[in-house]
């Protein structure tokens, strides 16, 4: 009996020797799970900035003449296919990337071709500096703009009353560079902000309206705002969309995307401008000032 | 001495034994694979921070010239990241690929350096300088598939004094 207990015990030994190997081992898989994870992930995130820099340094180098065959999304899907790109919106038979004007004529959000005229050595930074340009030789050409306004002009293809179209170029220049990323399910955000100290210390961007460039109806308020020459600003809020599902104006700024694998490029820039006169912000005093702006890019997974 | 049924202290014990020499061998194969896992993962790692590093030198301007010349910046990158590629023991290839206009997808994933009417410049650690102008898409190396690609925008001569959107991709392996 005693040598019986004595085997039962040994083999019991091996059974729990066994055990003990088999938990050992899963253990070291489930931390070879997430072996170099950590790694993987910065490597990513650094070749997408790098990515995101040599955007930033190409946009200062691309003539915009040479992006006049730039189409929109869905004719390079292939036409009609495409729900999101493509979808005929029933109340007015207006596609997102077309809107009809009042007067039965209609536009393109996406208007590439009217960057063929510019001559060659015109870049998309250059025309994206004059357009965000509120002032020419002293005079303020934009109304909205005053020296303690955040927004300071418009982002609006026109330079005072002159179309100069920064909008377009940046929004078509991004839409080819961003596109290995817009169809591996990325989402992009290019936008132009006026950089703003607080107290000497903190830093803030303020999004200089209609800023918002991106890949995505859903966060893309540049799909909303439309040039209608002669009317106002020239900026409205396209009516299809006011009542759409995307989330509020307010809602459309890369530092308000919800989102833990953002990430977000600042390249400043300056703009030399006349001087104003501090007493009245509309008058120019002579001199010059400069305007801090900064563009933004963001670029984020699908959720 | 000898009880019956007893068959000496390790004969004893034989049902135990088998157990035993399973969790050892399962413990010795799991730490092989996993040693070969961590090794692996390392090498990529290091791969990948190498092209990275590689890229850092191609992307460092936003405009690349591609005009067949020795003071070309294509060829002078070239030079440049044949040196870093020598040091790090990396076989690599670099595509400057010019669209001028909308990019095709098609074409940006594909290796074949014809475009059209802009034809894209090669340059890898087996290509000699010389050879870089006339090499076809059958001549560019490329490793296997643990090949790392990183592709990254960049301006480019068009003609015509134009100068458009390119891709510059980096390939590299060991």
């Amino acid at each position: 009996m005693m040598r019986s207990r004595k085997a039962q015990a040994s083999f019991f030994d091996g059974i729990l020797f066994l055990m003990v190997v088999v938990f050992s081992v899963a253990m070291i898989f489930v931390t070879l799970n997430s072996y170099t994870v950590s790694q993987d992930r910065a490597l990513r995130s650094a070749y997408f900035m790098n990515y995101l820099q040599s955007t930033a340094k190409a946009l200062y180098f691309i003539d915009v003449n040479t992006l006049g065959d730039v189409e929109t999304y869905c004719a390079d899907l292939g036409g009609a296919n495409s729900e999101r790109y493509c979808k005929t919106l029933a109340s007015n038979n207006d596609r997102f990337d077309r809107f009809t004007l009042s007067d039965g004529s209609s536009i393109d959000t996406f208007d590439c071709p009217s960057l063929t005229d510019y001559s060659n050595l015109i870049t998309v930074a250059d025309l994206l500096k004059k357009d965000v340009s509120p002032i020419v030789g002293g005079i303020i050409l934009d109304e909205s703009f005053t020296t303690d306004s955040a927004t300071g002009t418009f982002l609006d293809d026109h330079y005072g009353h002159s179309n100069q179209r920064g909008r377009t170029a940046l929004r078509c220049s991004m839409k080819e560079i961003m596109k290995p990323f817009t169809f591996s399910g990325y989402h992009y955000m290019s936008e132009v902000t006026r950089s703003t100290e607080i107290a000497g210390a903190a830093i803030l961007d303020v999004a200089i309206p209609p800023a918002y460039i991106a890949n995505d109806l859903g966060y893309a308020s540049d799909f909303m705002y439309l040039y209608r020459p002669g009317e106002g600003t020239g900026l409205e809020y396209a009516p299809f969309l006011e009542t759409g599902s995307g989330p509020p104006l307010e809602a459309f700024d890369c530092a308000k995307i919800d989102s833990n694998q953002l990430l977000v490029l600042r390249s400043p820039f300056k703009i030399i401008v006349g001087a104003l006169d501090s007493s009245n912000s509309r008058n120019p005093r002579g001199g010059f000032e400069s305007l801090n702006l900064v563009l933004r890019l963001c670029l984020w997974p699908s959720e | 001495m000898h009880k019956k049924g007893f068959i000496g202290p390790i004969g004893d014990d034989i049902p135990s034994l088998f157990p035993i020499i399973a969790g050892i061998f399962i413990f010795l194969i799991s730490i092989g694979f996993i040693q070969s896992q961590i090794n692996a993962r390392n090498e990529y790692i290091d791969l990948r921070d190498d092209v990275l590093q590689v890229s850092y030198v191609a992307t460092e301007k936003g405009y690349m010239s591609r005009v067949p010349d020795l003071a070309s910046d294509f060829d002078l990158k070239c030079s440049l990241v044949k040196e870093i590629a020598l040091k790090r023991q990396l076989n690599f290839t670099m595509i400057l690929k010019p669209f001028c206009g909308p990019v095709n997808v098609n074409q940006f994933f594909a290796v074949n350096p014809a475009l059209g009417s802009y034809p894209a410049r090669v340059c890898s650690s087996f290509t000699r300088h010389e050879d870089m102008d006339s090499v076809g898409s059958g001549d560019i190396e490329f490793g296997d598939e643990n090949t790392v690609i990183m592709s990254f925008p960049m301006a480019t001569d068009c003609g015509d004094g134009k100068r458009g959107l390119a891709f510059i991709s980096v390939a590299g392996w060991r």
